[in-house]
């Protein structure tokens, strides 16, 4: 095992490199509304944390033996499973919270999911497909924070401190943009540092959840397949609106709907994943 | 598995670079010639048609690269070489699959760029991401088809099976062309109009964009079948190796 200087230095390198260009492309072709106006360099985005993590090996001469590129260990195939429920379940979970507990002038039949159940259904499966078709886009963020910082940080500390560790990196990253809105909009209290802490508990629990998937089976490719198809099966918005395309009369304001709504099960799959990361295994006697 | 997978990368790594250079002239090429007529009226339909002219020609040819990562395999000795090893028949097949499976996202990666510096160069969307998405699965269909074809005859007697079954499909056509009901395609005006009736009716899309949306992913479950299909047929398919 490396010292931890060398560990440092190689995590500095790794830092230094995903987060140049990100914050570049971020300030630079900033709307100042939390997205980009640079429709390329927008898309070039989530690429990277790979490219940075690739770099980063060959200029420390590391390798890619420890960068997780295989498809998994035996048995990997219930987790590709986990990952690609996930997302689909997300959703409906916050759509049932959204209303039960927010919603002040309407029911799922009246959103616009419910109102055109084929429309929706199509938008899911879509959403799905082109998630899965797009599986380079995830890989290119997860090979970066599930397949090197993360593992380099456990050298340094113990995994659940390295996975909300991570988290938080993660959420900095998207930083330029938070501050301008993405995510959660500017139309809040603490505007922007509101969406800052919803963005570091929502890293730090998926973070937790996409290396769950990673050690288990000892593959980046899970994790990078959720994480797409969080991003690309955004149905939830369906629920929010009515079938007119008019959000719904909420009992909270705006910036708190999607944490109320999504926060729950985000957060509670977390804690679970973190738990599961956290217990050691038993090894047999006699070995 | 990762051995066999590093070396279909080892052994395909001169074709994908050249498909890249390829690639790189035919992405470049049409952004420029739809620039000359930024100012157009009718932009928008010319980019949609050369892009998507373009993104389907680029994964026809990523279509025959997949399609030759079976040549130069199809030796017996290789093929007891491979049953014998501890990934065994199911490792190198699944290579050659998760290989092509691969190769394919890296296109539609390559793609999206494309499109989105297409968008940034002309200044308005192409709306072709859904192309791209229906071309992968597209992709992986034929793949589907066509590996059991060339592991159970070999690369030269798959293909010619593959040509085969193509000729036959389009013979097919054109035996209904001649002497089925073509009525729809009478007159190319009411076509279009059918069409765009067809497209314009709200209902009617929704079904197709349900449908579109449960055969792009059956195509998944259809390529394990066919990886599966692959495993069984391998030895017997090696069998009739010439060498």
């Amino acid at each position: 095992m490396p010292s931890k200087k060398k560990t440092i230095l190689r995590i500095l390198i790794y830092l230094v490199l995903a987060f140049a260009p990100a914050f570049a492309i971020e300030l630079i072709f900033s709307d100042k509304q939390g997205d980009v106006t640079n429709a390329f360099w927008g898309a070039t985005l989530m690429l990277y944390p790979a490219i940075a993590s690739i770099i980063t090996r060959l200029v420390t001469k590391e390798g890619f033996r420890d960068a997780m590129l295989g498809f998994g260990r035996r048995g990997s195939a219930k987790y590709y499973a986990v990952a690609v429920l996930y997302p689909l379940v997300l959703p409906f979970v916050g759509a049932a919270i959204l209303h039960l507990f927010i919603v002040k002038n309407g029911s799922v039949s009246d959103s616009a999911f419910g109102s055109d159940v084929v429309m929706g259904f199509a938008s899911l499966l879509i959403g799905l497909a082109s998630g899965i078709a797009t599986l380079f886009h995830g890989l290119g963020e997860e090979l970066g924070w599930r397949g090197y910082l993360t593992p380099k940080l456990e050298q340094l500390m113990p995994t659940p401190a390295a996975v909300a560790v991570t988290g938080i990196i993660w959420a900095l990253w998207h930083g330029p943009l938070l501050a301008y809105g993405y995510n959660f909009g500017r139309d809040y209290d603490f505007f922007p540092y509101g969406g800052f802490i919803a963005m570091t508990v929502m890293c730090i629990s998926w973070s937790a959840l996409l290396t769950w998937l990673t050690k288990r089976t000892d593959s980046v490719y899970p994790a990078a397949l959720c994480h797409m198809l969080i991003d690309t099966v955004a149905v939830f918005l369906l629920f929010a609106y009515n079938a007119e395309g008019e959000y719904f009369e909420f009992a909270v304001p705006e910036f708190w709907v999607k944490i109320l709504a999504l926060f729950p099960m985000i957060i509670a799959s977390g804690a679970v994943c973190m738990v599961l990361i956290s217990r050691k295994k038993k090894v047999p006697s006699g070995t | 598995m990762t051995g066999y997978l590093y070396k279909e990368f080892k052994l395909n790594i001169r074709l994908v670079l050249l498909f890249l250079l390829t690639y790189l002239f035919f992405s470049v090429c049409p952004i420029f010639v739809v620039y000359d007529s930024k100012d157009d009226d009718t932009i928008g339909q010319t980019l949609t048609m050369i892009l998507g002219a373009f993104c389907v020609f680029v994964f026809i040819t990523a279509g025959c690269i997949q399609s030759g990562v079976f040549s130069g395999d199809d030796r017996k000795k290789w093929a007891y070489f491979v049953t014998s090893t501890p990934s065994g028949i199911k490792g190198y097949i699944g290579a050659k699959y998760l290989f092509t499976m691969l190769f394919a996202m890296f296109v539609v990666t390559l793609e999206t760029l494309k499109l989105a510096l297409a968008e940034q160069i002309l200044g308005q969307s192409s709306g072709l991401s859904v192309l791209i998405a229906a071309m992968f699965y597209v992709q992986l269909f034929m793949r589907a088809v066509e590996y059991p074809l060339i592991v159970r005859f070999g690369t030269k007697t798959g293909g010619m099976v593959k040509i085969t079954a193509v000729c036959v499909i389009i013979l097919a056509g054109i035996i209904y062309a001649l002497f089925g009901d073509t009525s729809a395609f009478a007159s190319m005006d009411t076509f279009w109009e059918r069409m765009f009736a067809f497209v314009g009716d709200p209902d009617k899309l929704k079904k197709l964009l349900l449908w579109v949306g449960v055969c792009t992913l059956a195509v998944l479950p259809l390529y394990y079948l066919s990886y599966r299909i692959s495993v069984k047929l391998y030895l017997k398919g090696a069998e009739n190796y010439a060498k």
